[in-house]
C-alpha cells in the first residue's frame, strides 16, 4: 500500500479525531495546581540535594573515624520489607537490600522488594528511589535485562500514599499502579519490546496497592486463578507491593486482576492483558 | 561607592522579580489558551479522562519548569507536545492493565448513536496501536504537527514518522471496531467482514 492509498484515511482522520476529542469537555485549566506542583518539585530537589550532602559529610566522617580506629570498610545494607502474605512455594522473600553508591545527584538508592525462582528462572523485584520519587520499580531476569514492573511517579520519597494518590484511578481504596510485563524482554531499556513474548515463557504481574487491599487475585482467560504475593512497603510507607510470576505463552490473553478487602469484598476488578 | 553598590543590590531583585512575573504571566496565558487542546490530546493518547487530566497537568508542570527553553524554541507547541509524549511514555508504558471498571462504566453507553459509536471505535482503535504509532497519529492528524516536529517530539527520524504513519493508518483501516463503525471513506480498499 502506498501513501496514495492512505489518502482517504488521511482525509477523514482529522475530522474524526476532532469529533472524538470534542466528546471530552475540559474544565478550567488548573493553573495554580500546575505552578504549585512545579515549585514543590523544585523545593524537593533542593531538599534531596541537601540530604545527600549531609549523607556525604556523614560518610566522610565515618570513613575518617574508621581509618583512625583501623576499622575496615564494608558495604551498607538495609532490611528488606517483610512479606505480608505468602503463597506458593516458588518465591523467596528478599533477605536484604543494598544501597549502592549514588550515581546520580538525586539517586537515593534501591530496595530489593522480593526475589525468587520461577520455572528455574531467577528474578528480582527492585525499587529505585530518587529525590523525585519512586521512579522505577522493575524486575530483573537472567542476563541482567530489566523489565518495567510497576508505574513510578513523582512523589516525596518515603510516602507511598502520595504515589497512590498520584495514580488515583477509579477506586481510591485500591489506587493501584499495575503492570504486566514479559520477563526478559528488557522493557526498561527498550520500551518498544514490551509486547514481545518472554524468552522464558514467564510474565510478571506486579503493582502497588493501598493497605486496604488484603488480596490480589489474577483470573486468567481459561478461568483459573492465582493469588499474587503481597509485600509491605518499607517502614513509614502505608502501601503494599504485589507480584505474581506466571507462565505465559503469548502474553496477550485477557483476564482480570481482582482486588479484595479484609472482608472478602471485591474492591475493584480490572481487565488485564496477560 | 557603598551607597551605589547598595542601590544596585536593591534594584536587582525587583528587576528579576519583574522578569519572573512577566514570564509567569506569559505562561499563564499559554496555559489558559492551550489547556483545552492539550487535555484533548492527552485524552486521545490515553482514552481515560482522569489519566488525561494527570498527563496534561504533568506536561504543563514540566513546561513551567523549563519555560525559558519552551518559549525560546522555534515552535513552543511542538516543544510542549514533545514533553507530553515523554510524560506519557514514562507514566503509561508500564501500565498494560486497563483501569476500566467492569460494572461501573464511566462512559455514556446509553448514547448509542452511530456517531458516538464511531468516535468511541476510533479512540478504542487508537489505544490498540503501539504507543509510538498512536502518538504519531494524534500528533500528525489531531495536533497538526509537521512530520519534522512529530519526529522531534518522538525523538526519531522523519523517515520513521512516515513509515510508522503508514503502518498506523493501515492498522486503523483493518481494526474491527472501525470496520464496523467507520465511514466508507475510511474503509476504501478494505473488504468489510
Amino acid at each position: 500500500m502506498t501513501e496514495h492509498s492512505d489518502a482517504p484515511v488521511r482525509a477523514v482522520l482529522p475530522d474524526l479525531l476532532n469529533d472524538a476529542a470534542e466528546d471530552f469537555f475540559p474544565g478550567t485549566a488548573p493553573y495554580d495546581a500546575i505552578v504549585g506542583d512545579a515549585r514543590r518539585r523544585v523545593r524537593r530537589r533542593a531538599v534531596g540535594g541537601s540530604a545527600l550532602s549531609l549523607v556525604a559529610i556523614g560518610a566522610a566522617v565515618a570513613v575518617g573515624a574508621g581509618s583512625f580506629g583501623g576499622a575496615t570498610g564494608h558495604a551498607s545494607t538495609q532490611a528488606a520489607p517483610a512479606a505480608a502474605a505468602a503463597g506458593g512455594g516458588v518465591v523467596a522473600p528478599a533477605a536484604a537490600a543494598t544501597t549502592p553508591p549514588a550515581v546520580k545527584p538525586d539517586y537515593l538508592g534501591k530496595t530489593v522488594i522480593a526475589q525468587g525462582d520461577f520455572e528455574g528462572t531467577h528474578w528480582t523485584l527492585t525499587r529505585d528511589l530518587t529525590a523525585r520519587g519512586f521512579d522505577d520499580v522493575y524486575v530483573t531476569g537472567p542476563n541482567g535485562l530489566r523489565d518495567q514492573a510497576a508505574g513510578g511517579g513523582s512523589t516525596s520519597p518515603g510516602h507511598l500514599a502520595d504515589l497512590l494518590n498520584h495514580f488515583g484511578g477509579a477506586n481510591a481504596d485500591v489506587a493501584a499502579s499495575t503492570a504486566v510485563t514479559t520477563l526478559g524482554t528488557g522493557t526498561m531499556d527498550d520500551p518498544g519490546s514490551k509486547d514481545k513474548a518472554s524468552p522464558y515463557g514467564i510474565a510478571f504481574l506486579s503493582g502497588i496497592v493501598s493497605s486496604k487491599v488484603v488480596r490480589v487475585q489474577a483470573v486468567f482467560a481459561d478461568g483459573t486463578s492465582q493469588d499474587a504475593h503481597l509485600v509491605a512497603a518499607p517502614a513509614g510507607e502505608d502501601g503494599q507491593y504485589y507480584y505474581l510470576p506466571f507462565k505465559s505463552a503469548s502474553g496477550h490473553a485477557s483476564g482480570h486482576v481482582v482486588y479484595y478487602d479484609g472482608q472478602g469484598h471485591v474492591l475493584q476488578s480490572l481487565i488485564s492483558k496477560f | 561607592m557603598k551607597n551605589e553598590k547598595r542601590r544596585r543590590r536593591e534594584a536587582a531583585p525587583s528587576k528579576g522579580g519583574g522578569r519572573r512575573r512577566a514570564s509567569e504571566d506569559e505562561f499563564h496565558e499559554f496555559v489558559v489558551a492551550r489547556w483545552p487542546r492539550l487535555i484533548r490530546t492527552a485524552y486521545l493518547l490515553t482514552d481515560d479522562r482522569h489519566h488525561a487530566e494527570d498527563l496534561a497537568q504533568a506536561t504543563l508542570v514540566r513546561a513551567f519548569q523549563g519555560w525559558s527553553r519552551v518559549r525560546a524554541s522555534d515552535n513552543p507547541d511542538a516543544y510542549v507536545h514533545k514533553i507530553m509524549v515523554r510524560c506519557n511514555a514514562n507514566r503509561f508504558r508500564k501500565r498494560r492493565v486497563t483501569e476500566h471498571l467492569g460494572d461501573l462504566p464511566d462512559r455514556g453507553i446509553s448514547d448509542v448513536t452511530d456517531q458516538v459509536a464511531q468516535r468511541r471505535a476510533l479512540v478504542a482503535a487508537l489505544q490498540d496501536l503501539p504507543r509510538r504509532q498512536r502518538s504519531i497519529v494524534v500528533l500528525r492528524f489531531w495536533s497538526d504537527l509537521t512530520e519534522r516536529d512529530t519526529a522531534e517530539a518522538l525523538g526519531c527520524s522523519v523517515g520513521t514518522v512516515k513509515s510508522q504513519t503508514h503502518r498506523a493508518l493501515a492498522r486503523l483501516r483493518l481494526h474491527p471496531a472501525l470496520r464496523a463503525a467507520a465511514p466508507e471513506e475510511l474503509m476504501m480498499g478494505v473488504t468489510r467482514a
